[in-house]
């Protein structure tokens, strides 16, 4: 809309003068003023329709401005012919006779048939339809200048460094696993033991809480009483269970209470 | 026309039954299947795919380290892509086009979401379901791989996760083959009426039936020489290129994020493994220690005054060697800071890196489409007043 803002401001100018007119000379500036927005205007559609850069409904509101301009000119070019004042050679007028009092209110619409209004319609359609596809092809114009280049590969960046870390954290970790076996012996030694004297110690000094079934004929008894200033072990994490069950298990009041310790010292982060 | 079915044989024998499992753990040998001849152009369905719904991130913070919201986003643009392309490839399909979220107008529409995505493990919900509203599956796929298959894969080439999308490919294509050639017909049709009646309502509206359940049924048919279908093919026709258009955006933005994308969750795997191997080292040195410890004091304890002053220096060694083991297991511990920290710059950085892409593609989606609604607006007044016009009813005049 800014290529009309010049010309409709003028054409605005022109419609807030109306005691522009009377004087000839005056009527004459009219004429020139009026003769070159016209042409101007008359240009600037053409340039528009070339390109086509302009959707139906502007270029019909360009062309019905254009029109009321050729109007104008008409206009004054009968006024001045009237007053008898010679148009200079530069500003052809118009043979349009102008109307003679405004624009006729016809509906157009009525005065068609329904057929007709139904092709004018689908004429409307189709150009609008042509409009869309030149919208799609500019912008798939511009997808296609936005593509960006084919990816290639050079994107070695410092992953290299990570990789070394992960092997040589393997490495130290393959070395603790033979050693991981050997602590699992370790821990199963003292389990014999635990397991093997319930009834030996059946007779613990703490009132045992039991876990499952109460006792059954043949199973084990597991003890779970634990002094009153340990967690309830709700966020332990693999070590510190070990400690609380290896606890937990242990029959002997002596094995236990250090056992209960060592799961304290742990879990202070004392160890 | 029982020809037609032979080039489904492979799938038919590979499902077995039409049923699709509500869950699928997918190998990372899935191949492909592709039909054992041409399928005519009239049994072709068209298939969009939305936009994936991003999902949601693990609630846990170590195993949402380094995923952020924008990765998502990113990733519910990217992922889809993936599988048109999966599906262009099979041959069983029209034309595959991703589509926003929403849209209306397909034969088949996938519609996905993504439940886990850290570049280790992918878990799609997937939910497909055709123009008459008819649901053909709703299941979860999920896979994982392992970082031997990041540095497999060539820069720019294979999807270490192409499995997973080939196992949705096949799955949708198994559900296709159970269809008769009378069903996708009526499909397409469905599809082309839906869109004709969001278009012409006062024309169309009448030609499908929807139940309470969503689904749509033909009542009857247009002529094939009414020129209100003319029109609305042509406007259709305009669809399909706004939709290619916006593919044509979406295939940009899939390839300015694909290098950095797949290095950005090959390095977090990388610093993932380096993170893991660290904790299993650090734990098995506190079990180590512990065992160490509660062997110390067993002995001490169950054996008799002769071990225990024979064993003295021993239980001493382990008390000490298991404390210190533990030690050492927490000194381990505190290096797993170091690579913590590079998984969550590498998401930061990642992040940074796709939120203005996915700003941009969406911008350009948003901008296409907001157009085109304003273009459908106006075609469809001119539709209204066409169908006035032809039919002579005043009351549809606007």
């Amino acid at each position: 809309m800014r290529m009309f803002k010049p010309a409709i401001m003028l054409l605005t100018l022109l419609l807030v003068c109306p005691a522009w007119g009377g004087q000839d000379g005056q009527l004459l500036e009219r004429l020139r003023v009026d003769h070159g927005a016209l042409k101007a205007a008359e240009r600037d559609l053409l340039r528009h329709q070339q390109q086509g850069n302009l959707g139906v409904t502007e270029t019909r509101e360009y062309a019905a401005y254009v029109d009321r301009l050729r109007q104008r000119v008409v206009r004054d070019c009968v006024a001045l012919a009237a007053a008898e004042v010679v148009v200079p050679a530069n500003i052809d007028c118009p043979q349009q006779t102008p109307p003679i009092a405004g624009p006729v209110a016809i509906d157009q619409q009525s005065e068609q048939t329904d057929d007709e209004r139904a092709a004018v319609l689908d004429a409307e359609l189709n150009a609008e339809l042509g409009e869309f596809d030149q919208r799609l092809l500019r912008e798939q114009e511009r997808v296609k200048a936005a593509k960006p280049p084919a990816a290639g590969g050079g994107s070695q960046g410092g992953a290299g460094s990570a990789t070394e870390g992960a092997e040589g954290a393997e490495g130290a970790e393959g070395a603790e696993g033979a050693e991981g076996g050997r602590s699992g012996d370790l821990a199963g030694s003292g389990e014999p033991g635990v397991t093997g004297e319930p009834r030996e110690n059946g007779d613990l000094a703490a009132p045992p809480t039991t876990s499952g079934a109460a006792g059954g004929p043949g199973q084990q008894t597991t003890i779970k009483d634990q002094p009153n200033d340990v967690p309830d072990g709700s966020d332990d994490d693999i070590v510190a269970r070990q400690f609380r069950e290896a606890a937990e298990r242990a029959t002997d009041p002596e094995t236990k209470k250090k056992l209960w310790e060592e799961y304290r010292n742990y879990k202070q982060g004392t160890l | 026309m029982a020809w037609r079915n032979l080039l489904f044989i492979p799938l038919v024998l590979l499902a077995g039954c039409s049923t699709i499992s509500s869950h699928r753990s997918i190998d990372n040998d899935v191949q492909i299947e592709k039909p054992v001849g041409e399928i005519t152009e009239n049994q072709l369905l068209d298939v969009w795919i939305e936009l994936f719904d991003p999902g949601e991130l693990q609630v846990d913070e170590n195993d949402s380290k380094g995923l952020s919201v924008d990765i998502r986003e990113a990733e519910a643009r990217y992922l889809p892509l993936l599988l048109r392309d999966t599906m262009e490839k099979t041959g069983y399909w029209g034309a595959v086009r991703v589509v926003p979220r929403g849209t209306e107008g397909g034969e088949v529409l996938v519609q996905g979401v993504i439940l886990e995505s850290d570049g280790e493990r992918l878990e799609l919900k997937i939910t497909a379901l055709d123009a008459s509203g008819r649901e053909w599956f709703s299941s979860t796929y999920e896979a994982e791989v392992s970082l031997q298959a990041y540095q497999d894969a060539e820069p720019g080439g294979h999807e270490v996760f192409q499995a997973l999308f080939n196992a949705i490919a096949n799955d949708l294509a198994v559900y296709r083959a159970t269809l008769e050639p009378d069903d996708i017909l009526t499909v397409r049709r469905i599809a082309e009426l839906r869109f004709a009646g969001d278009l012409a309502p006062d024309v169309f509206s009448n030609y499908l039936q929807r139940s309470d359940k969503g689904q749509f049924t033909i009542v009857r048919l247009p002529a094939t020489d009414d020129p209100m279908v003319r029109r609305v093919s042509a406007i259709r026709e305009r669809d399909f290129l706004l939709i290619d258009t916006l593919n044509g955006r979406f295939d940009n933005f899939y390839q300015t994020m694909q290098e950095p994308y797949v290095q950005w969750r090959k390095t977090r795997l990388e610093e993932l493994e380096s993170l893991r191997a660290i904790e299993r080292e650090a734990r098995n040195r506190k079990l180590i220690g512990a065992a160490a410890i509660i062997g110390a004091i067993a002995i001490e304890v169950l054996g008799g005054d002769s071990s225990r002053a024979a064993t003295g220096t021993l239980r001493d060694v382990m008390v000490i060697g298991g404390a210190y083991a533990i030690k050492t297991g927490f000194d381990k511990d505190s290096e797993t800071t170091i690579h913590r920290d590079a998984i969550e710059e590498l998401g930061e950085s990642f992040s940074a890196d796709t939120k203005p892409l996915v700003v941009d593609v969406e911008g350009e989606t948003h901008k296409l489409t907001g157009s085109a609604e304003v273009q459908y607006a106006k075609w469809r007044a001119l539709l209204k007043q066409i169908y006035a016009a032809e039919t002579g009813l005043p009351g549809t005049i606007n």
